[in-house]
C-alpha cells in the first residue's frame, strides 16, 4: 500500500514539474501546446526529434526555452552544405601546455550540449548529416580512436523548412530513424498571432526561469520507464507497427498501395514510450490504448517511407497512418 | 489473482467484464441472426407464394418444404456462430472502458491483477487501485445494451409479407381449360312439313340410282336435311353447304346442248323415213331409251327378213345416210358461220384504218360482232365435243345405210350397234337429269330459306299452327300479331313475294300477304284484316320456259266418277278436312287423286320451277296425316 501511494506521490509530482515546465515555456512560447507536448515527451524519453515547419514559427525559440527551463547546456547548430562534421561533433588539436609540452587534445563540437539545435538540418550533405548518427544513438562521439560519452541528458532538436527543397539533402532513414518523434509545428491562429505580436514588438521580454534541473530530469525520464504496459496495449502497439508495413496481410489497402517500407521496431518502441509518458501526464498508471493511438502519428509519420506511386499521389503519410488506426482492432 | 482487500472490488470487474463480453456475443448472434433471417424469410414468401398461387403437385411442395427448413438452418448457424466467435478476451473490460471512459483502466487493472502476484509491481498495483477509484460501480447493461440490429427490419418487413401472404386464401385449383365457348348459332327454322318434302324429294332421288357422283350428293343432301331436322345449321353454314353440293354436281355443259341438238337434228332427218319415224319421235322428245328401243325394233325387223318395200328401204337408206352427215354438216354451218362473222369484223376492221381514228366505228357494233364470234366459237367447240358423243352413233348409221341394200343382216347390227350408243347416251342423259333434279330440290330448299327473314318467326308459327290444325287439333286463332292487316308494305318487298334468282324481280305470291289474311282466325282474337297490296303486274324477265299458250292445244278433263252414293263428294271431304284436319281414309283417297292430277300436269307442263316447288309444296302441306 505504501508502495502504491509513493507511486502516486510520484506521478503527482511528474504532473506537477510537467505542468510547471509547461507554463515556463508557455511564457514565452505562444499557444502550439501540441509541439510543446511532443519536445517534452521526446526529452523524457531521453531522445530526438525533428521539427518541420515554416521560417518563423519559433522552432528556435523553443528549444532555447527549453534548454534554459531545463537548466541545461544549449547548443546551437546552423547546417550549411560547407558544415563538415569536425564542425559537429569537435576536432582534436595540438595543444601546447605551459610546461611546453606538445599533445592532442579534444575539443568537443556542439553535439555535446545536452539540448542541440540541429538548424536546417536538411541543408548540410548527408556526410555531415551522419555525423550525428553515433550521438543520437548511441549517446556517445567517437573521434580517433577515442570514444566521448555525451553528458544526460542529451536531446537533439532539429529543424527543417519542408518548403525550400533546392540545395537541401534529405535526410536517410537510418537518420530519421533515430528521431524519436518529428513534429509538425503549426502555424499559430489570429489569437496566437495577436499575443506574438505583443510579445515581440513591445518592450515585453520574457526570459525563461530554470525551474528544473539537470538531475531532475533525469529522474523524470527513469519514471517514464517504470510505468507498466498491459499485454492488450503492447499488442495492439505491435499490431500497429506491423500494419505499416506492406507485406503485412492485415495492413491495410493504402499502405499496400502506397507504402514502401514500414516503421521499424524503434517505431514501436517510441509509440510505446509515449504512451507511457503520455499516460503520465494523463494522471494514470499504466499505457492505454489511446495514448497509443494519440502517440503514433508523431512517432511513425518519419519512419513510414511512400513508393513513387505514393509520392505521385501526393500522399501523406499521416494520412495511411489514420486510415490503419481506422481500421486496427482494439483487441 | 489478486489478493487482499481490493480483490472484490477486482472481482465484480471481471464479472462486470465477463457479462459485458457475453451481452456482446449475444449481439454478435442477434446480428449474425439479422443479417441471414431474411433469407429463409424470403424463401417462406416465395414458396408460399407459389403453393398459394400455383398449387404444385405433392412432390414440388414437398421439396419447397425441406428447402425451407434447410434455409431456416441458415441464420440459427449463423447465431450459434456469432455466440461462439471469442474474440479477445478483454473485449468486455474494454467496452466498459470505453462506456465509463476509463482510459482502458479497468483492462489494464484486470490485466494486471491476473498477473502473478511476483510479477505484478507496484506500478501495477497503482494502476488497479486507480482503476476501482475511477470505476466504482461498473455497468455492463450500459456499457453492451442489447441492441435490435438494423437488419432485423428487413427480416421484420419480410416476416410481415409472409403472414399477409399466409392469410391470403388459397386460389382455386384451376379449372382445366375451358372448351372454347361454342359459338351460337342462328339456327335455320325449316317447318317439318318443308323438312318432310326434302327428304321425300331426296328418297325419290337416290332410288334406283347407280350413279355413284349422284349417289354421293344426294348423301350430302339427306345429311344436309338431317342437320337441318337438328337445328345445326345457321344460315350462312346451309348456304355454303349448298353450294358445296351444287359445285360437286358441275354445271350444265353446252356439250349436252350441242349433243341434244345434234340428236334432234338426226331425229330430223330419221323423220322422213316411215320405218325411222319411231326412233326420230323418240329423239326429237329427247326419250332417248324410247329411242333406243325403236332402233333395236327397227333392226329386228331389219333381222327378221321382214319384208320390207324396196321404196321404204331406200328412203330408211336415205334418211340413214342423212343422219349420219348431220354432225359434220352441222360443224361445217358452224364453221361457215364463224367465218363468214371474221370476215365482217375484218372488213369492219380494215373500213375504220382506212377511215381514220376520228371515224371510229360504233363500239357497239364491234363488241357485238365480238360476242357474236365468241358465242360461235363456243358453239363450234360444243359441236366439236358433240360430235365426238354422236360419231359413233353416225358411224354407225352411216354404216347400216351403206349395208342396207346389200345384207340386212348387217345393217341390223350396225343399228344395234347404233341403240347402244343411243342407250350409253340415254345413260347419260338420265344421269344429267337426276342431277338437275338434285339441283331443283337444292333450288327449292334455298327458296324456303329466302322466305325467311323478318316475317319468318311469323311464317312458321303459321305453319305450325297449320300443321296442328291439319293433324285435327282444334285452331288456336291468331294471337293478334298474325291479324294484324296487311304484313306488306307498298313498293317494297312484302313477305309474299318469291324473288327467283338474284336480282329477279319479286313476284307475288297468293296466300300470304295478298290473300285475304292467313287461315281462319281462331275464336275470339283472330282480327286479321285483308292484305292491302295490290297485285303486282308484269313478270319476271329471267322466268323459266316460255309463258303458257293459252290459244290452242289444251283441252278440258273432267272425270265423272259414277256415284255410288256410299261416300261423301270430294267438296264434302275437303271440307271435312279443313274443319277436323286431314286426317283419314277419305281425305287420303282424294289427296292422292288430286295430286295424281298435280303431279301429271307438272311432268306434263313446262311449268317454271319455282311454281314446281309451290305447288308440291301446296300438297306436302295438305298431306293426309295418319297421327294426330
Amino acid at each position: 500500500m505504501s508502495d502504491t501511494r509513493e507511486i502516486e506521490r510520484e506521478a503527482q509530482g511528474f504532473r506537477e514539474n510537467l505542468a510547471t515546465l509547461r507554463e515556463e515555456i508557455g511564457r514565452v512560447i505562444v499557444g502550439q501546446r501540441v509541439v510543446i507536448d511532443g519536445v517534452l515527451t521526446c526529452m523524457l524519453a531521453g531522445s530526438h526529434a525533428l521539427l518541420e515547419g515554416v521560417p518563423g514559427l519559433g522552432k528556435t525559440m523553443l528549444v532555447r526555452t527549453l534548454a534554459r527551463s531545463l537548466g541545461l547546456s544549449f547548443a546551437r547548430i546552423q547546417f550549411t552544405p560547407d558544415l563538415m562534421p569536425a564542425d559537429v561533433i569537435g576536432t582534436t588539436v595540438i595543444d601546447e601546455s605551459q610546461s611546453g609540452a606538445k599533445a592532442f587534445e579534444f575539443r568537443p563540437g556542439p553535439i555535446f550540449g545536452n539540448i542541440v539545435l540541429a538548424d536546417e538540418i536538411n541543408r548540410a550533405t548527408p556526410k555531415t548529416q551522419s555525423a550525428l548518427l553515433e550521438a543520437m544513438q548511441e549517446r556517445s562521439v567517437t573521434v580517433g580512436r577515442k570514444t566521448h560519452q555525451l553528458e544526460q541528458p542529451h536531446l537533439v532538436l532539429a529543424t527543417q523548412n519542408p518548403l525550400e527543397m533546392e540545395g537541401t539533402y534529405p535526410l536517410p532513414e537510418a537518420q530519421l530513424d533515430r528521431f524519436f518523434f518529428k513534429l509538425h509545428v503549426p502555424f499559430p491562429d489570429r489569437e496566437q498571432l495577436h499575443t506574438i505580436l505583443e510579445r515581440t514588438t513591445t518592450d515585453h521580454h520574457a526570459e525563461p526561469r530554470t525551474v528544473l534541473s539537470r538531475q531532475e530530469v533525469l529522474a523524470l525520464q527513469a519514471l517514464v520507464r517504470k510505468v507498466p504496459v498491459a499485454r492488450h496495449v503492447q499488442d495492439y502497439a505491435v499490431r500497429l507497427l506491423l500494419a505499416t508495413r506492406p507485406e503485412c496481410k492485415d495492413a491495410p489497402a493504402g499502405v499496400r498501395r502506397f507504402g514502401r517500407e514500414g516503421a521499424s521496431p524503434r517505431g514501436a518502441q517510441a509509440v510505446l514510450l509515449a504512451a507511457k509518458i503520455r499516460a503520465l501526464m494523463e494522471g494514470r498508471f499504466a499505457a492505454a490504448l489511446e495514448d497509443v493511438r494519440a502517440s503514433a502519428l508523431p512517432a511513425l509519420r518519419h519512419r513510414v517511407l511512400l513508393n513513387f506511386e505514393g509520392e505521385a499521389e501526393g500522399i501523406k503519410t499521416d494520412s495511411i497512418l489514420e486510415e490503419i488506426l481506422k481500421a486496427l482492432p482494439e483487441a | 489473482m489478486l489478493d487482499g482487500p481490493r480483490s472484490g472490488q477486482v472481482q465484480s470487474l471481471f464479472r462486470a467484464a465477463r457479462a459485458a463480453a457475453r451481452r456482446q456475443h449475444i449481439n454478435a448472434a442477434l446480428r449474425r441472426l439479422a443479417r441471414l433471417l431474411p433469407v429463409p424469410l424470403a424463401y417462406g414468401a416465395i414458396a408460399l407464394g407459389i403453393v398459394k398461387w400455383s398449387t404444385p403437385s405433392a412432390g414440388v411442395a414437398s421439396a419447397l418444404g425441406y428447402g425451407f427448413l434447410a434455409t431456416c438452418l441458415l441464420p440459427v448457424a449463423g447465431a450459434v456462430s456469432g455466440w461462439l466467435t471469442r474474440g479477445s478476451r478483454r473485449l468486455g473490460a474494454l467496452a466498459l472502458d470505453r462506456h465509463h471512459q476509463s482510459a482502458d483502466r479497468i483492462t489494464n487493472a484486470l490485466e494486471f491483477a491476473e498477473l502473478a502476484p511476483e510479477h505484478r509491481n507496484p506500478w501495477m498495483e497503482a494502476a488497479i487501485a486507480d482503476a476501482l477509484r475511477a470505476v466504482q460501480a461498473p455497468s455492463a447493461a450500459r456499457a453492451v445494451p442489447l441492441r435490435v440490429p438494423r437488419a432485423s427490419w428487413v427480416s421484420a418487413g419480410l416476416a410481415l409479407l409472409v403472414v399477409i401472404i399466409a392469410r391470403l386464401p388459397q386460389r382455386a385449383q384451376p379449372l382445366p381449360a375451358p372448351l372454347p365457348a361454342l359459338r351460337p348459332i342462328a339456327a335455320v327454322e325449316v317447318s317439318e312439313d318443308d323438312l318432310a318434302l326434302l327428304r321425300e324429294s331426296a328418297q325419290a332421288l337416290d332410288s334406283g340410282r347407280n350413279n355413284p357422283e349422284l349417289s354421293a350428293a344426294v348423301a350430302r343432301f339427306n345429311q344436309l336435311v338431317e342437320q337441318l331436322a337438328e337445328h345445326q345449321l345457321d344460315r350462312r353454314q346451309l348456304f355454303q353447304r349448298l353450294a358445296d353440293i351444287e359445285r360437286s354436281l358441275g354445271a350444265p355443259s353446252e356439250a349436252d346442248a350441242a349433243v341434244d341438238a345434234g340428236l334432234r337434228d338426226i331425229a330430223g332427218e330419221l323423220d322422213k323415213s316411215p320405218l325411222s319415224r319411231p326412233v326420230a319421235e323418240a329423239l326429237k322428245q329427247s326419250r332417248l331409251p324410247d329411242a333406243e328401243q325403236a332402233l333395236r325394233q327397227l333392226a329386228k325387223r331389219l333381222t327378221d327378213k321382214e319384208k320390207l318395200p324396196p321404196a321404204e328401204l331406200e328412203r330408211l337408206r336415205k334418211a340413214l345416210d342423212a343422219a349420219a352427215a348431220q354432225s359434220s354438216g352441222r360443224i361445217q354451218r358452224l364453221e361457215e358461220a364463224r367465218q363468214k362473222l371474221e370476215n365482217e369484223q375484218r372488213r369492219l376492221l380494215q373500213k375504220k384504218k382506212a377511215a381514220g381514228e376520228s371515224a371510229a366505228s360504233p363500239p357497239e357494233a364491234a363488241k357485238e360482232q365480238k360476242r357474236q364470234l365468241e358465242r360461235l366459237e363456243r358453239e363450234r367447240t360444243a359441236a366439236e365435243q358433240a360430235q365426238k358423243e354422236l360419231s359413233q352413233l353416225d358411224r354407225d348409221l352411216a354404216k347400216a345405210a351403206q349395208e342396207l341394200m346389200r345384207e340386212l343382216g348387217q345393217s341390223a347390227e350396225s343399228l344395234r350397234s347404233g341403240a347402244e350408243d343411243v342407250n350409253r347416251m340415254a345413260q347419260k342423259q338420265m344421269s344429267d337429269r337426276d342431277k338437275q333434279e338434285l339441283k331443283q330440290r337444292l333450288e327449292e330448299l334455298k327458296e324456303l330459306l329466302r322466305q325467311g327473314g323478318p316475317g319468318r318467326e311469323q311464317h312458321l308459327r303459321r305453319l305450325r299452327q297449320f300443321a296442328e290444325r291439319a293433324r285435327g287439333k282444334p285452331g288456336q286463332g291468331g294471337d293478334g300479331k298474325d291479324q294484324q292487316p296487311g304484313q306488306g308494305s307498298p313498293g317494297g318487298k312484302a313477305p309474299g313475294e318469291l324473288t327467283l334468282g338474284p336480282g329477279g324481280q319479286p313476284i307475288p305470291l297468293p296466300g300470304q300477304a295478298m290473300s285475304p289474311g292467313a287461315g281462319k282466325p281462331g275464336p275470339g282474337q283472330g282480327q286479321g284484316k285483308s292484305g292491302t297490296q295490290e297485285w303486282g303486274s308484269g313478270s319476271d324477265p329471267k322466268l323459266q320456259g316460255a309463258a303458257t299458250e293459252l290459244d290452242g292445244k289444251t283441252e278440258d278433263v273432267s272425270a265423272a266418277a259414277v256415284d255410288t252414293g256410299q261416300g261423301a263428294a270430294s267438296s264434302e271431304v275437303v271440307f271435312g278436312a279443313a274443319e277436323r284436319g286431314f286426317t283419314g281414309s277419305r281425305y287420303q283417297k282424294v289427296y292422292t287423286q288430286y295430286r295424281t292430277v298435280a303431279e301429271d300436269v307438272l311432268q306434263g307442263e313446262n311449268i317454271p320451277a319455282g311454281y314446281e316447288f309451290y305447288v308440291r309444296r301446296y300438297f306436302q302441306l295438305i298431306r293426309p296425316r295418319t297421327t294426330p
